[in-house]
């Protein structure tokens, strides 16, 4: 059976939108007049289709954020850590339970709120975005002109605007004087745009008898019926994408909810699982309920989030140093994981200034000699429109480039400048400008423009030799279009400059077009916004970290390209055009193409719409990939919020893109990027490395409850000495290691897939069963030695106040802490020893050692330290063996670190 | 098959009937059949200026316009009914509450009723943006785990439309969404895609849209109507459709997604049923 494909009827579709309509049309299309809405229609109208407002009415958001905050995995479980505590100490009074509880529940507190800040900045975009709306509007009802809050108008209001005038809504122009609107907040673009009330056959956002909420009228009046309020107008748009599009979750946030949640399990599962066993084998609800508290405990490393976050903050501060703020905590570690960076041109790679970089014969693309030069520099400079001040020329940043470049030869710019008797200022539409030079009794018109533009009326070509110029015949102009054609290519703009000689000055009203025909063409002069001479650098250095470099850019694609190959974004052998992508053809490309486009190498991406953006970032998740995304207009604000990572510009963005962003460049340099990026990675290797000390800890933590479970034996740590652990001495090494300097390898490695977690089998392994062991077998060794030393014997019990069972258990926690050490130097290196000058020069490590090795002599020695944690002293020579867990420790990992690297294939 | 358009003599009435003529100049039939139920709210003078203006619009777009007033039975619904059920091939477009305000906006609507019967296609439509007239040119498809293509209005609406974006929403709860892994979520955006080229064919082989103004999207969601109003605001569509769920037809809550989705969407919106278009 074949379907039927045929439209039922014909396909013609005679219909149009509201650019479509003449202005009469408009009126009766929305239901309006010239003489606007009657108020009571307006009021109906304002009833049933809202304000004109991009805030949406939820009063209640903060409430649900916080509780959002308050409910998360973490923080439930550190509150039932705390619950415990507290029941504990109702239980048995006086073991500081209490203390430690509110402790735990501070740490909770502190998180939720944290998270809780985060997200409240979001909706500072949305604030910046209202700044773009007025407050006030003149609106036609009833036959007379009215002020009105601009939040009342409803589509079929009339409203005036004029220069100056911030648009309210979407609206049809139909009556129009000399209306000159600026529509850079949607579309980035700066020019201005000329308006006219006549119907349009463009696309809505394209039609030129349009005006859009958030942009500018530049010059002239006009009326216009609105057509769309609030979120429904094209601003309207993007205030509703800036605000609900989410952020997927963080690689980390994904890591770390894991792990909680695989600690968690295996803490509960353990917890409940040996409380029933407790319950079948008799023993007391007491002795139940401490040992799943203990196991629990234990098991939660309840140091570790908050060290996250301690790490992350600390993190966000070195960026600060290489000139990235961040904004958000997650994005610190997010960077690192970065696998595309997709970037603007301006200004991030480039300098964002023009530059003279060629000055060519007609017919030669290399640079002419000195004699040529000036005559085409000064010719360029007549034609300007320059101003000097205190702080040098100012004017067009072309004729700005090109008194630069004169000054660098050992001309004067003000020379030529003082010989103007008229001046044809830059017609946009001819593309071209003009002077007409007096100098002696020499009158000389000068023009420079686009060579399109001059083209037509040269008759002569300069050839710099004393014969003078040339006749230009048709071959003649084909080689000087193919030398504007390769200078082009190779991403220069170039500008042609001629001149003629006149008899007398011209009439002073005939305009410049009358009067340059017959001219010579003298040369052209070639600029570009040079690349950031650090650029090439940093794309090498991404190549090497497994990144790719994407260019977006409104501009040409042969401009961008010339740029990208000279960044190193395009390899040299690459074939030209073949990874450049337009935004014509990204316009009909499914995004399932544009990613293929990408995996066969698309590197830039020109003539580009800041919405564009969106689409190549939605193209790109498609492979997975963690995308960093540069923006700085009004209009990037979407696709800032859609990448993992976005990233403003601090010098000349928006606000709205700012605040959009997690991460801002204070100085626009794509350099600072990577710095960024090598800063995130740093930071999750160091992630890694604390959350493998921290887990070590755990190995002799748990231990002694399953063999107070299994076995006739005193408990060799209690519950507060877990905690003096996890949220003690453990603290500060971990913040220790989270502030380690970059390792040399960490930008020769591949960026790590999305579904790279922290906790994997390795690190549990190594953690739980490696050296957690090793602790565990040690610490209850000197525990056991200890007992039986003092009497004790095999199923005897011992009161928990037996200063015997303190010393055991003060003996215990000492060795633990003291073995910490050798951990903590074993984890700064994958596979080196960890013991170099570097560790030294880090002074958290020196602290937290030091603060290791006083807080396990305390334990034993200081009488009010053993009251609160319920230890003891034990002879000197005990605690000096305790001192030899540290070089087991280290010494044992360190051979495992060997066998590790040779199985590696020996890496550098 | 023939369109027919149920107005009720208001301002939002003429926006949805210019859909409804961009339906009726896709038809075989080409003519749009006006029902208007003889309603003491709305009668007289403004309703004959109105349905006038619609048959000179009609006329203008070379579409024939009749009208037809029908009375009341046992309600406006059932003056409708009445009348649709005993039409062959019938897709009958109707409006939306265009501000809901605590009623919503389909809630309790004559437009639900008539979403809740199977004899005839329905689509309710509910503008927001008037300026469109009609002609939204790029559209929206929002897809869910149960919810059929609409092939049969697509036939009739595939020349006005320039750019269909087909996006299938993967919804899961806050609890899964919030753990989700990565390999999980890849598994959904997979099943997903399957769905998606399965409605893209079906829409290919039915209809004259071509593959060069389809494009299909899968989002993992714990929020369909936020998700959706996302995707409407990322694609730039004019129009949004999306299927009426077939369980709670008749019985539409504030809270459901389809109500909520009208109170937030930046593009028109249109909640359809084709059940029983052959």
């Amino acid at each position: 059976m074949t379907a039927e494909i045929t439209p039922e009827g014909g396909n013609e579709t005679p219909f149009g939108q509201i650019q479509n309509l003449t202005p009469d049309e408009v009126y009766g299309a929305l239901g309006s007049d010239p003489e606007g809405l009657s108020d009571n229609e307006a009021q109906s109208r304002a009833e049933t289709l809202g304000r004109n407002s991009i805030e949406v009415a939820d009063n209640l958001w903060w409430l649900r954020s916080l509780a959002r905050q308050f409910t998360n995995f973490f923080t439930i479980l550190l509150d039932i850590s705390a619950a415990i505590c507290f029941f504990a100490e109702y239980i048995q009074p006086g073991e500081g339970m209490a203390l430690l509880g509110w402790a735990l529940l501070g740490v909770s507190i502190l998180n939720a709120l944290f998270s809780f800040f985060q997200e409240f900045r979001a909706e500072r975009a949305m604030e910046e975005l209202r700044k773009y709306l007025p407050h006030r509007v003149s609106v036609r009802r009833g036959g007379k002109d009215i002020e009105l809050d601009a939040e009342d108008l409803v589509p079929g209001d009339v409203i005036s605007v004029r220069e100056g005038d911030r648009i309210p809504a979407d609206a049809r122009v139909v009556e129009c004087h000399d209306l000159s609107v600026s529509n850079a907040p949607l579309t980035g673009e700066s020019n201005p745009i000329n308006l006219t009330a006549e119907k349009s056959r463009k696309d809505l956002t394209d039609a030129e008898n349009l005006l859009f909420a958030g942009c500018t009228v530049l010059r002239g009046s006009g009326r216009a019926v609105v057509f769309a309020t609030g979120f429904r107008s094209q601003f309207g748009r993007i205030a509703m994408l800036s605000q609900g599009i989410r952020r997927a979750a963080s690689p980390l946030e994904r890591a770390t909810g894991q792990m909680v949640r695989v600690l968690t399990v295996i803490a509960v599962a353990m917890g409940l699982t040996f409380f029933a066993y407790g319950v079948v084998t008799d023993k007391s609800l007491w002795v139940n309920l401490v040992f799943m508290m203990g196991i629990i405990v234990a098991n939660v490393p309840e140091g570790l989030l908050p060290t996250f976050t301690l790490s992350l903050a600390m993190g966000s501060l070195r960026m600060a140093k290489r000139n990235v703020l961040v904004k958000s905590l997650n994005a610190v570690e997010t960077l690192g994981s970065v696998h595309v960076i997709c970037t603007d041109k301006t200004g991030t790679l480039t300098l964002n200034r023009l530059e003279v970089v060629r000055v060519t014969a007609p017919m030669s693309t290399d640079q002419t000699d000195d004699k040529m030069q000036t005559g085409i520099l000064d010719a360029a400079i007549g034609a300007s429109d320059l101003e000097i001040g205190d702080k040098g020329f100012s004017g067009d940043p072309l004729d700005v480039a090109i008194a630069a470049r004169i000054k660098t030869t050992g001309g004067d710019p003000s020379v030529v400048l003082g010989a103007q008797v008229r001046h044809f200022a830059f017609d946009a539409a001819a593309r071209q400008a003009g002077s007409i030079l007096a100098k002696q009794s020499q009158t000389r018109l000068v023009v420079k423009g686009a060579w399109e533009a001059l083209r037509a009326h040269v008759t002569a070509i300069a050839t710099g030799r004393p014969e003078g110029a040339q006749l230009s015949d048709p071959s003649a102009l084909a080689a000087c279009d193919d030398t504007v054609s390769e200078l082009a290519e190779q991403g220069f703009r170039v500008i042609a400059v001629a001149a003629k000689t006149l008899d007398a000055a011209p009439d002073a009203k005939l305009p410049l077009t009358e009067i340059e025909n017959e001219v010579t063409l003298l040369g052209f002069i070639c600029l570009e916004d040079p690349l950031r001479p650090e650029v090439p650098d940093a794309v090498k250095m991404c190549q090497s970290a497994g990144i790719r470099t994407v260019m977006i850019t409104g501009d040409h694609p042969k401009t961008a390209e010339a740029i990208a190959r000279r960044a190193g974004m395009i390899a040299a052998d690459a074939v030209s055009g073949s990874t450049v992508v337009t935004g014509q053809e990204l316009d009909t490309m499914r995004e399932e193409d544009v990613a293929k486009r990408f995996d066969e190498g698309a590197a830039v991406f020109a003539r580009t719409t800041p919405e564009q953006k969106m689409k190549i970032v939605s193209s790109l998740h498609r492979r997975d990939l963690v995308i960093a995304m540069t923006g700085d207009g009004v209009n990037d604000a979407p696709a800032l919020k859609s990448a993992d990572v976005g990233v403003a510009m601090g010098k000349d963005g928006t606000d709205v893109a700012r605040e959009a962003a997690q991460v801002i460049l204070l100085d626009d340099n794509f350099a600072s990027i990577v710095a960024g990026i090598e800063e995130g990675r740093t930071i999750f290797a160091n992630i890694r490395k604390f959350t493998n000390y921290v887990l070590v800890s755990n190995g002799p933590e748990i231990m002694p409850y399953l063999l107070y479970m299994l076995f006739p034996v005193p408990l060799a740590l209690t519950v507060i000495q877990i905690l003096s652990i996890d949220l003690g001495t453990d603290i500060v090494p971990s913040m220790a290691l989270g502030q380690e300097k970059p390792d040399k390898q960490v930008m020769k490695e591949k960026p790590r897939a999305r579904s790279q977690g922290l906790l994997t089998f390795p690190v549990i392994a190594h953690s739980y069963m490696f050296l957690g062991l090793i602790e565990a077998a040690f610490s209850l060794g000197l525990f056991f030695w200890v007992l039986f030393d003092g009497g004790w014997t095999w199923g005897a019990p011992l009161d928990a106040g037996d200063a015997l069972y303190h010393s055991a258990t003060g003996i215990a926690l000492s060795s633990i802490i003291l073995m910490q050490i050798g951990n903590l130097f074993g984890r700064r290196s994958r596979y080196g020893s960890g013991l170099d000058m570097d560790a030294f020069r880090n002074r958290l490590i020196v602290f937290g050692v030091t603060f290791e090795i006083v807080f396990s002599w305390a334990i034993l020695y200081v009488p009010w330290v053993g009251t609160i944690l319920g230890t003891g002293p034990v002879a000197t020579e005990v605690y000096l063996i305790a001192w030899l867990g540290v070089p087991l420790i280290f010494g044992l990992d360190y051979i495992r670190k060997r066998v590790a690297w040779r199985l590696a294939g020996r890496p550098d | 098959m023939t369109v027919f358009l149920a107005h009720d003599g208001s301002l939002n009435g003429d926006w949805i009937a210019r859909y409804a003529l961009h339906f009726a100049a896709g038809s075989t039939a080409r003519r749009l059949v006006v029902l208007h139920v003889e309603d003491a709210n709305i009668s007289g003078e403004p309703l004959h200026e109105r349905l006038e203006a619609l048959t000179a619009l009609g006329e203008r777009m070379n579409v024939p316009v009749e009208i037809r007033i029908l009375p009341m039975h046992a309600g406006v619904f059932g003056g409708l009914d009445d009348y649709l059920i005993q039409q062959e091939n019938a897709l009958v477009v109707t409006g939306a509450r265009v501000a809901g305000g605590r009623r919503g906006h389909l809630r309790g609507t004559i437009s639900e009723r008539l979403l809740a019967q199977n004899n005839y296609g329905v689509v309710a439509i509910h503008v927001m943006q008037p300026g469109l007239l009609g002609d939204p040119k790029r559209v929206l498809l929002a897809l869910t785990d149960t919810a059929q293509a609409p092939t049969a209005i697509l036939k009739l609406f595939a020349p006005a439309i320039t750019r269909l974006d087909i996006v299938q929403l993967e919804t899961v709860s806050r609890l899964r969404f919030t753990r989700l892994s990565e390999a999980e979520a890849a598994a959904l955006k997979r099943d997903g895609l399957i769905k998606t080229a399965r409605a893209e064919k079906g829409i290919l082989s039915s209809t004259a849209l071509t593959a060069d103004r389809i494009d299909t999207h899968v989002r993992v969601t714990d929020d369909w109507a936020k998700q959706v109003a996302v995707e409407a605001g990322r694609y730039r569509a004019g129009l949004t459709m999306v299927e009426m769920p077939k369980v709670i037809s008749g019985a539409l809550s504030f809270g459901h997604p389809i109500e909520e989705l009208m109170r937030i969407a930046p593009s028109d919106v249109a909640v359809y049923r084709e059940a029983a278009i052959s």
